[in-house]
């Protein structure tokens, strides 16, 4: 049975195609449409799960949207009435949208599905929001039985759940309601600190290390009204969301001395510390639910997901101090995830389907996304008037390596794409994590955004210790751990005062991956979720010793991560990389300034 | 035949440009009017019986805020937009 899973309209949307419960194929619209975080009907996305999955023009069996839009319209209009008659404004940009469109979801998916091509399913179905993130989180761990927690911004009313997964039934126990969100205080201090609200989020995580938690205290006894079980209420007298189009008040600027900090202005330590601040108070609440969660259902092990799964620095602590012996955390843990559980809940829920933990997980390591042949790229490149240099199956590996360690910065695109917001080395730029300045260099000349900004070192997994405190694999680089103390270094001369300043430190002997507070969100990379990626860093750590490298996801400023070929060779010009490995393929740039000058590669 | 094409093409032109037009003039005042007829007036009522759906009062007072979920309900449930 083939169940197409969709998520739309907030941010994120995707599409998610399982079939008699095993995950066929996903990805998000974004890499289709090429809008970041896109939010449109997931036309691309839908028409590529259902191609992926062998469907025929008969159509999948059955469409089910990931969350109850009358529900959540229900919360619009209570909003509404309670806030009346402030918040017209925001009314009228809402309102036109649910009446031309979010209203009427079986009539678009039967539009969209027959402009595709596809019969039109019998009718649309519906899941809850945080159930489907709850689905998403249980469904394909490895756990028989587990604890649940789930938290984002909002979904139709809930803002966090728990509930316990056990066999083949999800059950969402207890939750949390708009407009007391964990999510939402995390999203309005990004809004404050001059980041854009669902896109800047883990900007701000990557920021509070440079901070002081000074604002905590602020925080603790003015906005929040916190519970030992992790449950608070806001004060909303300090947050814009309900009645205006900003995310904070006048009174949250009076509270944290001044106006919210604009895109483009500098980033002083204020918002340094603001984001360690709400960074630490999150930590905190999240742990507080975790123990409640535990206490609730009993278990020893927990699913997480929500957008605030993506946290990976309270996902460390979660692991680290938290009450559970294991934690399994969806790798698409926002939104777009919706999607995939939504499919999931209706075939285990709904259709009764049987359900078997799979050692490892059953993400097949989130490589769910499109994938094109060495001869159909090899057709792509010499379309595009590039010569590629073809490389032969056994030599790949080495020739990559062999341009990491030359301190070259390269893009891998190989096999399919990943499924959430991480690169995974699949679409990823790679670099030597040893080099001086390599940091600074790729911030600047190929992602061209701030400077404070860390990159992730992707660690072979049988070496992640020499490396890392690191108890456990991190497979989607959903986790932070220190590096190893005996690998810190301690620069010369007075610590800097400024961001700017701390950025330029170097740290440790991988300063390029190596965060300000001594720490890293680690990728481990094992040769049976990834042995293409896993033979790159074997073969990296033989000719220098390492067993990792700097890996970010494949894309310029502002862009979503590269889809096709068509895309990475795009960005692999415009972002100033050395070289591009697609497929059996390497292009390399000739005349790219490098540390190690020319390698005698092929012009693009 | 394609002087035709193009009158009719700015033809078209013309008419989403009005209709936009329209719609950028009466989408607002229609709201407006939603807003003031239906919505004001049920605020109103909302302060005169003490009601907060969106329960604001700060600090709430309550040991937890955690609420009890519905149990899950009959399968048609799928099929319905709203729990």
């Amino acid at each position: 049975m083939n169940i197409l899973g969709l998520s739309a309209f907030y941010h994120d949307s995707a599409a998610a195609l399982v079939r008699d419960g095993e995950i066929i194929a996903a990805a998000q619209e974004e890499r289709f449409s090429r809008k970041k975080h896109d939010a449109d009907f997931p036309r691309g996305a839908m028409e590529y799960c259902l191609r992926a999955g062998g469907v025929g023009p008969e159509g999948p069996d059955a469409v089910i949207f990931y969350e109850k839009p009358l529900d959540k319209f229900d919360r619009l209009l209570e909003t509404c009435f309670s806030v009346a008659p402030r918040g017209f404004r925001s009314f009228l940009v809402s309102m036109p949208l649910w009446l031309r469109e979010k209203l009427w979801i079986p009539l678009t998916v039967e539009r969209e599905m027959a402009r595709a091509g596809f019969k039109l399913p019998r009718e649309t179905l519906f899941s809850g929001h945080h159930e489907a993130h709850a689905a998403s989180a249980f469904y394909p761990s490895p756990f028989e039985r587990s604890a649940i927690l789930t938290v984002d911004g909002v979904g139709e009313w809930a803002t966090a759940a728990i509930g316990r997964g056990e066999d083949s039934q999800v059950h969402v126990m207890e939750e949390m309601r708009f407009p007391h969100s964990l999510g939402l205080l995390y999203s309005a201090f990004t809004y404050f600190c001059g980041f854009r609200v669902n896109d800047g989020e883990y900007k701000l995580m990557g920021l509070a290390p440079y901070g002081k938690p000074s604002y905590a205290g602020t925080i603790r006894e003015k906005l929040v009204d916190l519970r030992e079980d992790g449950s608070f209420r806001l004060n909303m007298e300090y947050f814009g969301y309900l009645d205006g189009l900003a995310m904070t008040s006048q009174k949250f600027d009076a509270l944290f001395g001044g106006p919210p900090r604009k895109m483009d202005g500098p980033l002083t330590m204020r918002e340094a510390d603001l984001a360690r601040s709400v960074q630490e108070v999150t930590e905190d609440i999240l742990l507080r639910m975790a123990r409640h969660a535990s206490e609730l259902t009993g278990e020893g092990r927990l699913c997480l997901a929500g957008g605030v799964a993506l946290n990976c620095v309270a996902n460390g602590r979660l692991r680290r101090e938290g009450p559970f012996r294991d934690i399994w955390i969806q790798p698409a843990s926002g939104d777009a995830g919706g999607a995939l559980g939504a499919a999931l809940a209706y075939w285990h829920m709904g259709c009764d389907g049987p359900r078997k933990a799979v050692p490892g997980d059953a993400m097949k390591g989130a490589f769910l996304g499109p994938e094109w042949t060495d001869n159909e790229i090899g057709d792509i490149l010499r379309r595009e008037g590039v010569s590629p240099r073809q490389v032969a199956g056994a030599e790949w590996p080495r020739e990559v390596a062999k341009l990491v360690a030359a301190g070259r910065v390269v893009g891998l695109f190989q096999g399919r794409m990943e499924f959430g917001p991480r690169a995974l080395g699949n679409r990823s730029i790679i670099a030597d994590a040893r080099v001086p300045g390599m940091r600074e260099r790729i911030n600047a000349a190929v992602k061209r955004r701030e400077s404070f900004r860390p990159f992730a070192p992707a660690v072979l997994a049988e070496g992640a210790g020499e490396y890392f405190e690191l108890e456990a694999p991190s497979p989607y680089m959903l986790l932070t751990a220190q590096v190893r103390k005996e690998r810190l270094r301690e620069p010369a001369g007075p610590r800097p005062a400024s961001v700017d300043g701390m950025a330029r430190l170097e740290l440790s002997d991988i300063p390029a991956v190596t965060h300000v507070d001594g720490s890293a969100r680690i990728q481990t990379v094992s040769r049976e979720q990834n042995p293409d990626f896993h033979a790159v860093l074997a073969a990296f750590k033989e000719m220098t010793g390492c067993g990792l490298v700097l890996n970010t996801s494949f894309n310029a400023k502002d862009e979503p991560i590269v889809c096709s070929p068509v895309d990475a060779l795009r960005c692999f010009r415009e972002a100033g990389l050395d070289d591009l490995a697609i497929g059996p393929y390497i292009v390399s740039r000739v005349t790219a300034p490098s540390p190690a000058g020319n390698i005698g590669g092929v012009s693009s | 035949m394609a002087g035709d094409g193009k009158a009719g093409n700015r033809l078209a032109r013309l008419w989403r440009a009005a209709s936009g037009a329209a719609r950028a003039v009466f989408t607002p005042v229609l709201l407006g009017v939603v807003w003031v007829l239906i919505f004001v007036p049920g605020r109103l009522a909302l302060v005169l019986l003490r009601r907060d759906p969106l329960k604001r009062r700060f600090p709430g007072g309550a040991s937890s805020y955690w609420v009890k979920s519905r149990p899950p309900a009959a399968k048609d449930r799928w099929k319905r937009q709203f729990s």
